[in-house]
């Protein structure tokens, strides 16, 4: 490895970036229909994004291979989302068009995401529409029979499809469906259970995969002629999380490890209405939609410590911050600044609940101004939910609500074909960082997935593999390297297994995500990053001499958790280095120290308008920063200002 | 912090799909109302983790109620006392202080344990593969608006749709069958025009998939409505039903 | 034969026997009326030719109906595996549920007290009685000699109370099956089947009690 910093080219096309796609599309080899069967593609992850690819490929007829952690494709954690999947359809005729989704898309992310790819996702968001609706998927419709939509995420259009609330399990059960199809015809080869442990790379291409069955323990050898990554984000790296427990970025890290480059892993959304913490058991924090803030005031009383009733609080007693503070976007200012203004006001005293770590979310005013029915009709589902966590009923009492991690910008880092920097590694979805830049607008990630799964990937990989279809060398797992990333796995089951300590992962999660959350959560500073450094290098030590493992090496939760702690430490660290480098605040990167006169975020975009790609250099050695240059051509970078 | 309590659980446990299981007891003290049922078990599992002991295995992912990986039948309820609400979902002040709390995995021929309360519930996949699905490819689709799907339609259609997978209708069901899983996809797909044309094959390929899994045949004892956490009705069984007595009776052309 | 082909099977022949139920209700009713005119009922039926036929229909679909329902009942057993559960119960028990959960209990019972009925009635005390110069059987009298024992009558009671049970889950169950049962029309079937069920009950416990009281007087 050099230790050379480089400025790396997404090879966005050039010309005019309408036409940038096509262009570009042409401009790949194909394979012809019956050499197709004579490669094999290994797709790790089964939610929007792989199982969409790992459909598409199979159904051009390439061999594929799916791979999950979970019990079945369809629990992947693309299922969780809620609100909706964004399109420019302009059905409502608001005056939408994919360059207005384009420029949000953009703009929200704060000026961070690559341009040509990101008109890209809006250009395809219309397909997945379409695909969806054709695949079964019931969005929800007006009684004449066309599909609904509703503006979400302080959006101005209404260019929302949804199926209820449950958008993101309805669209993942089509691409469920289409790759179980795939897989009933013998096309796709399904593994279930089972987890990547090593990347294997044959003369700096991606070749195959190590993993880890997790009912028998075996450990396997896969090999391939193309690898694609869509193992979801890692906010497990914040230990409490709306994620589900399987978002660990262990995957990412082992592609890091063998020198796939991360970019931009400090943007992590923190999303500003989930449900705060309750005791130090709790394991995942609930996400309450954004929706609610269309009604719900946000107010802490004015002063410190007030724990009367909030009922009895008389409104000249309380302080509604985001409408204070944000007159005309008030309660519905951006999920970034919403959340900062929440820590802020808990960080000074004003924190409500027995814990002092929440605000309350109101619905007393909406409901003497619409009546109780009407509430009822458009929040009742959420309201029941609350009531059953929290056992306090909304209509009553106001919410109580924290932000918590949501997402993850960041992710490996991949060119306009959504490859690494290593040949044969292609990365989609939420485990990639193309589009979002620094921030993520509501509905926008279903459809970045959904884009990558279904329209990109097919084609690239495909594309890919046509390139390489005359030179790629023969490779099965009988290559040496896959005999040497068996013993690297089996040596870090052994370290792991052998440390016999006191602590168990979840202690030394736990300790971690604290460290992040605090220090490299919703507000950042160089003093809190450069503890947040150390703090996590400690962590790490004390992981190495203090680990204990219950369990055998064949079905073992704790071993599991263990493999994926060990890979989380290096990513959080990795995390808090990007926070750290990154002397600017942008997006859901607020760095205290970078700030206008108003106290809003200062971007630096002479300095910092690009991606940074860390390439890993060892354990014990610092990590290299690469960059690749962001060029705005078709659109001019403006100032977020939601005041 | 409310009520602290102190449980005296059964836990089935057992090493792996071929060795005999049996019921262990462990008291959980501390136990908040707050808690959810599998944050509960977490706390046992730390406390046995340090104890050197193996923990207790069981499915858990999203832990919203919507993945579908949690399940374990809970003092004889699938996904334990609440009405339409997923273990994960559920919270610990449901139960007393000093209860006896039974959990068993999910018992059904075609759903084999793995180890203590995780099962194999890849039979649920394989009725999917047989054909719940609509045979489209990626690529270019008709226009979203080109096919008006009226909304009652699209609405029990999503109502159908909402089913997670998770497995507790079978569980629930006294003679282990999966009629309400099949019936809710059948029900979704060939409800929407989309799904139309091909569910006369769809509704006999899933039935018989269903059957030679090992599940039982439905005998409308209505269990598996009552457990199914997103509260899937046994009309969905009729209508599938009506719908493969058609396959039998009616010529498609 | 799929699942769901067998349900057809045991729902079709199950509705039919309600049917036979129904019918053998207005034929035992005349017994209240005038022991003559359940003799002539009771003659008229075996002296036509077609009886055998008849006899032969109901006892084959009695059958298939005994044959199908064993057979899914075994096969539900087998569903569950080899280990049962240490606990189960019904989040949403009633009175339907209850018929549903016993069906093949309800059914042995019946099966049983068919054979006990048909031996002692059919095959039963043989007495003869003359009307208008046709000489009949006399069924009336054994009816008579039958009910006024306590244990006859309350045996009889108790099943025809397994009978209800058994078509309270059967009817409403065939609305199920035959996939005519809608959202709309659920409860509707539902009160069909019970009030049904009842009226069977109602009839068929009016002929014990009825000859209890003609054996008491």
């Amino acid at each position: 490895m050099s230790g050379e910093i480089k400025k790396l080219d997404s090879k966005q096309p050039d010309g005019p970036i309408e036409t940038a796609w096509d262009r570009h599309r042409f401009s790949l080899k194909l394979v012809n229909p019956a050499n197709r069967r004579k490669r094999k593609v290994l797709v790790v992850g089964t939610g929007l994004a792989g199982g969409g690819s790992a459909a598409g490929l199979a159904e051009l007829g390439y061999q594929v291979e799916a791979f999950t952690i979970l019990d079945s494709p369809r629990r992947s954690h693309s299922i969780a989302a809620q609100g909706g999947v964004n399109a420019a359809k302009n059905y409502p005729n608001d005056n939408d068009s994919i360059w207005r989704l384009f420029y949000d898309t953009l703009k929200g992310g704060d000026f961070r995401g690559n341009e040509k790819s990101t008109y890209r996702l809006a250009q395809c968001a219309n397909s997945i529409i379409d695909q969806a609706v054709a695949q079964g998927v019931p969005f929800t419709r007006e009684y004449a029979g066309t599909l609904a939509n509703r503006s979400f995420g302080g959006v101005q259009v209404s260019r929302t499809f949804y199926a209820r609330g449950q958008t993101g399990q309805q669209l993942l059960l089509g691409v469920y469906q289409s790759l179980m199809k795939e897989v009933g015809k013998g096309k796709v080869k399904l593994h279930t259970r089972k987890e990547l442990l090593e990347l294997i790379i044959v003369n700096g291409r991606a070749r195959g995969i190590i993993t880890r069955d997790l009912v028998t323990g075996e450990l396997e050898k896969h090999y391939g002629d193309a690898v694609i990554i869509a193992t979801g984000g890692f906010c497990k790296t914040y230990y409490l999380s709306t994620n589900a427990m399987a978002s660990n970025g262990a995957a990412q890290t082992r592609c890091w490890k063998k020198g796939a480059y991360m970019a931009n892993p400090c943007m992590t959304q923190i999303h500003p209405t989930s449900l705060p913490v309750m005791g130090a058991y709790m394991a995942k924090q609930t996400l309450m939609s954004e929706a609610l803030r269309n009604d719900g005031r946000i107010w802490v009383p004015k002063k410190k410590e007030d724990k009367r009733d909030p009922n009895t609080i008389p409104d000249d007693e309380r302080d509604y911050f985001l409408e204070r503070r944000y007159p005309s976007f008030g309660n519905l200012a951006p999920r970034d600044i919403t959340s900062r203004a929440i820590k802020q006001a808990v960080d000074g005293g004003n924190g409500v609940g027995p814990t002092g770590v929440a605000v309350y979310l109101d619905f007393k005013d909406a409901i003497e101004r619409d009546g109780y029915d009407k509430i009822k009709d458009k929040y009742g589902n959420l309201f029941d939910m609350y009531k059953h966590i929290v056992n306090e009923s909304p209509y009553e009492t106001p919410m109580r609500i924290y932000p918590t991690a949501h997402f993850t910008m960041g992710g490996l880092w991949v060119d306009y074909n959504l490859q690494s920097n290593i040949k044969g590694l292609f990365v989609g979805g939420e485990s990639s960082y193309e589009y979002h830049g620094a921030n993520r607008l509501g509905a926008n990630s279903l459809m970045s997935a959904m884009t990558d799964g279904a329209f990109v990937l097919p084609v690239t990989v495909a594309g890919y593999l046509g390139e390489t279809f005359a030179t790629l060398e023969k490779v099965d797992d009988t290559h040496e390297e896959f005999d040497i990333g068996m013993k690297v796995v089996q040596g870090r089951i052994e370290r792991l297994m052998n440390i016999k300590g006191t602590r168990t992962p979840d202690q030394f999660h736990r300790a971690l995500g604290k460290v992040m959350f605090d220090n490299v959560g919703i507000e950042r500073t160089e003093k809190k990053l450069i503890e947040a450094i150390e703090s996590i290098k400690n962590i790490k030590k004390e992981f190495y001499a203090d680990l204990m493992l219950a369990g055998d090496e064949k079905m073992n939760n704790e071993l599991e958790k263990a493999l994926r702690v060990e890979d989380t430490i290096d990513l959080g660290l990795l995390m808090a280095r990007d926070a750290l480098e990154r002397r600017e605040s942008c997006g859901a990167h607020y760095r205290m120290d970078f700030v206008d006169e108003d106290g809003e975020a200062q971007r630096d975009d002479e300095n910092f308008q690009h991606v940074a790609a860390w390439e890993y250099q060892g354990d014990d050695t610092e990590p290299l920063r690469h960059i690749e240059e962001l060029v705005f051509n078709s659109i001019q970078p403006s100032k977020r200002s939601y005041k | 912090m409310s009520d602290e309590m102190t449980l005296y659980l059964q836990v089935w446990r057992q090493k792996d799909s071929k060795s005999k299981g049996g019921f262990q007891n462990y008291k959980v003290e501390n136990v908040s109302g707050d808690m959810s049922f599998l944050e509960m078990l977490d706390m046992l599992n730390e406390n046995l983790a340090r104890e050197g002991k193996d923990p207790i295995q069981y499915d858990h992912d999203c832990r919203e109620g919507i993945c579908g990986a949690c399940s374990c039948m809970i003092n004889g309820e699938a996904h334990g006392p609440g009405k339409k609400t997923t273990t994960c979902e559920m919270h610990m002040r449901h139960f007393n202080d000093g209860d006896a709390i039974i959990i068993e995995p999910w018992r059904a021929k075609a759903f084999p344990v793995l180890k203590d309360l995780a099962v194999d519930r890849s039979a649920y996949d394989k009725i999917i593969m047989a054909g719940g699905f609509i045979e489209v490819k990626y690529g270019n689709a008709p226009e979203a608006n080109s096919m008006m799907v009226g909304k009652e339609v699209a609405d029990f259609a999503m109502d159908n749709a909402a089913c997670i997978g998770c497995g507790a209708c079978a569980a629930a069901c006294p003679n282990a069958s999966a009629m309400l899983f099949t019936a809710a996809k059948t029900t979704q797909l060939s409800l929407l025009p989309q799904g139309k044309v091909e569910s006369k094959k769809r509704v006999q390929s899933m039935i018989k998939k269903m059957d030679e899994l090992g599940f039982g045949n439905c005998t409308n004892e209505r269990l598996c409505e009552a457990a199914c956490p997103k509260g899937i009705s046994i009309i969905s069984i009729a209508r599938m039903n009506r719908e493969y007595m058609g396959t039998l009776l009616k010529s498609d052309y | 034969m799929s699942s769901v082909f067998k349900k057809y099977i045991v729902a079709a022949s199950g509705l039919f026997l309600t049917l036979f139920v129904l019918g053998h209700s207005a034929g035992n009713s005349l017994m209240l009326f005038s022991s003559e005119m359940f003799n002539r009922y009771g003659h008229a039926l075996i002296t036509n030719p077609l009886i055998y036929l008849i006899e032969f229909v109901v006892v084959a679909i009695f059958l298939t109906h005994v044959f199908f329902a064993l057979k899914v009942t075994f096969e539900n057993w087998s569903a569950r595996g080899d280990v049962g559960y240490k606990k189960r119960v019904n989040k949403d028990s009633n009175l339907i549920s209850f018929a549903a959960s016993t069906m093949p209990y309800t059914g042995a019972v019946i099966f049983i007290f068919l054979v006990l009925h048909i031996v002692q009635f059919k095959y039963g005390a043989y007495y003869e009685i003359t009307y208008a110069g046709t000489i009949m059987r006399d069924l009336h009298r054994l009816l008579l000699e039958y009910f006024p024992a306590p244990l006859n009558a309350i045996g009889y009671i108790i099943a025809m109370v397994v009978l209800t049970f058994h078509v309270l889950h059967g009817l409403w169950s065939i609305t199920q099956t035959f996939g005519v049962n809608r959202s709309m029309y659920n409860k509707l079937f539902r009160n069909i089947a019970l009030g049904f069920a009842l009226f069977v009950l109602v009839i068929y416990v009016t002929f014990p009690v009825w000859g209890y009281l003609q054996g008491v007087k």
